[in-house]
């Protein structure tokens, strides 16, 4: 009888381990493409100003459903916060490095209490407020090969307890199209 | 015709002598939560006895909001719970048997309605895009559990009073601990017939 005892609740331990693990704390999930501009020059010189463009619409698609997406609407945010990276080559590492710009070299809209990765910027609702933008420049003040860098950039709600939480993920094209390496020369 | 007739005699008296020497002459029984009330909730189950020491059963329960007190299930993806109703198939083994007295072991099985708030709602608006909101999402879940009690039959066997503890887990859980909740537990009567 002990043993049908034992086990019948490591049974019942066993089910309970089972998990569907589909916590998602409010927050919904989406994805974008091609909302990023950059005109490389490849060659720049130390004092130039670096710019690129963000442009996503407030309403975007979801995965698994037929009507787009109403993010301003489901959130209530005037602005998306987001962080680039910039990376300068070592000749010491061989290898690009991360470089944390002083925020007075960034030229755009900076949020507050933002959640991001890297330098920290934000795509405003425009006029029309049917999209979201964002034109930032970085004043180029060293000379050396650098390169942008998109990876792992989320546009993010601002958060709040009460409301939903929008994180959209920029999916960089995979067929190198956006070339992000340039060199800055004094 | 003679002959069928002895043949349908002897099949009745082996019948009712079957009938006699059975030691289980309530198979059925009818039991209710004497606690349950209290909580704002009720629930009524049925169980037949299968033989000397089984028996299944079917038990159905109405929760009310006091019944949350009795949950440690209540907070869940970061909003809450509240369970509504529930039907719990089980079934037991009585370790003494048909005899007045008995502890019990019950393994139950789980079917619960369940409100979640705190969940994103997807609607369409008048646009036709689509918006989310925090809101309220029901659906069915299921769940295992088990229990263990102890049973006295009262007045010719037909009157059942018994004392249960009960626990159950559900299947969107990652532990057993941290979303059980107390089920069947209580202080039950009962008919047999």
């Amino acid at each position: 009888m002990k043993k049908i005892v034992i086990c019948l609740i490591m049974g019942i331990v066993l089910i309970g381990c089972y998990s569907s693990d589909d916590y998602y704390d409010r927050t919904v999930r989406l994805q974008v493409r091609d909302v990023i501009t950059f005109t490389n020059d490849k060659e720049y010189q130390v004092g130039d100003t670096l710019r690129f463009e963000v442009a996503f619409s407030r309403y975007l698609n979801e995965d698994g459903f037929s009507s787009p997406l109403d993010v301003f609407e489901t959130t209530g945010a005037e602005a998306f916060s987001y962080g680039f990276d910039l990376y300068q080559y070592s000749d010491f590492s061989k290898r690009f490095e991360p470089i944390f710009l002083d925020s007075e070299l960034v030229i755009g809209s900076k949020g507050e209490g933002s959640y991001y990765f890297g330098n920290g910027v934000v795509a405003e609702l425009n006029e029309t407020r049917d999209t979201y933008v964002s034109e930032v420049g970085v004043v180029l003040v060293e000379s050396g090969t650098f390169q942008l860098d998109f990876d792992f950039l989320y546009f993010t709600s601002p958060f709040n307890e009460n409301s939903v939480i929008v994180s959209i993920e920029y999916v960089r094209p995979s067929d190198g199209t956006l070339d992000l390496e340039f060199s800055v020369v004094e | 015709m003679r002959r069928s007739l002895i043949f349908f005699i002897l099949f009745l008296v082996a019948c009712l002598a079957l009938k006699a020497q059975d030691p289980l002459p309530y198979k059925n029984q009818v039991s209710t939560n004497l606690l349950l009330p209290l909580f704002g909730s009720a629930d009524v189950a049925y169980e037949r006895t299968l033989g000397g020491k089984f028996a299944v059963g079917l038990g159905a329960a109405v929760y009310g909001e006091p019944f949350e007190n009795l949950t440690i299930d209540d907070s869940y993806r970061g909003g809450s719970l509240r369970t509504k109703n529930e039907i719990m198939p089980f079934a037991r083994i009585y370790f003494n048997g048909n005899q007045k007295k008995s502890h019990f072991l019950e393994v139950l099985g789980s079917f619960s309605r369940v409100d979640e708030s705190g969940r994103l709602i997807r609607s369409v608006n008048e646009e036709g895009n689509g918006v989310y909101d925090i809101g309220v999402r029901s659906y069915t879940r299921g769940g295992l559990g088990m229990g263990y009690g102890y049973r006295f039959l009262l007045v010719d066997d037909k009157l059942v009073l018994e004392a249960q503890l009960g626990l159950r887990t559900n299947f969107d859980v990652n532990f057993i601990v941290l979303n059980a909740a107390l089920v069947r537990t209580g202080i039950k009567i009962g008919y047999r017939f």
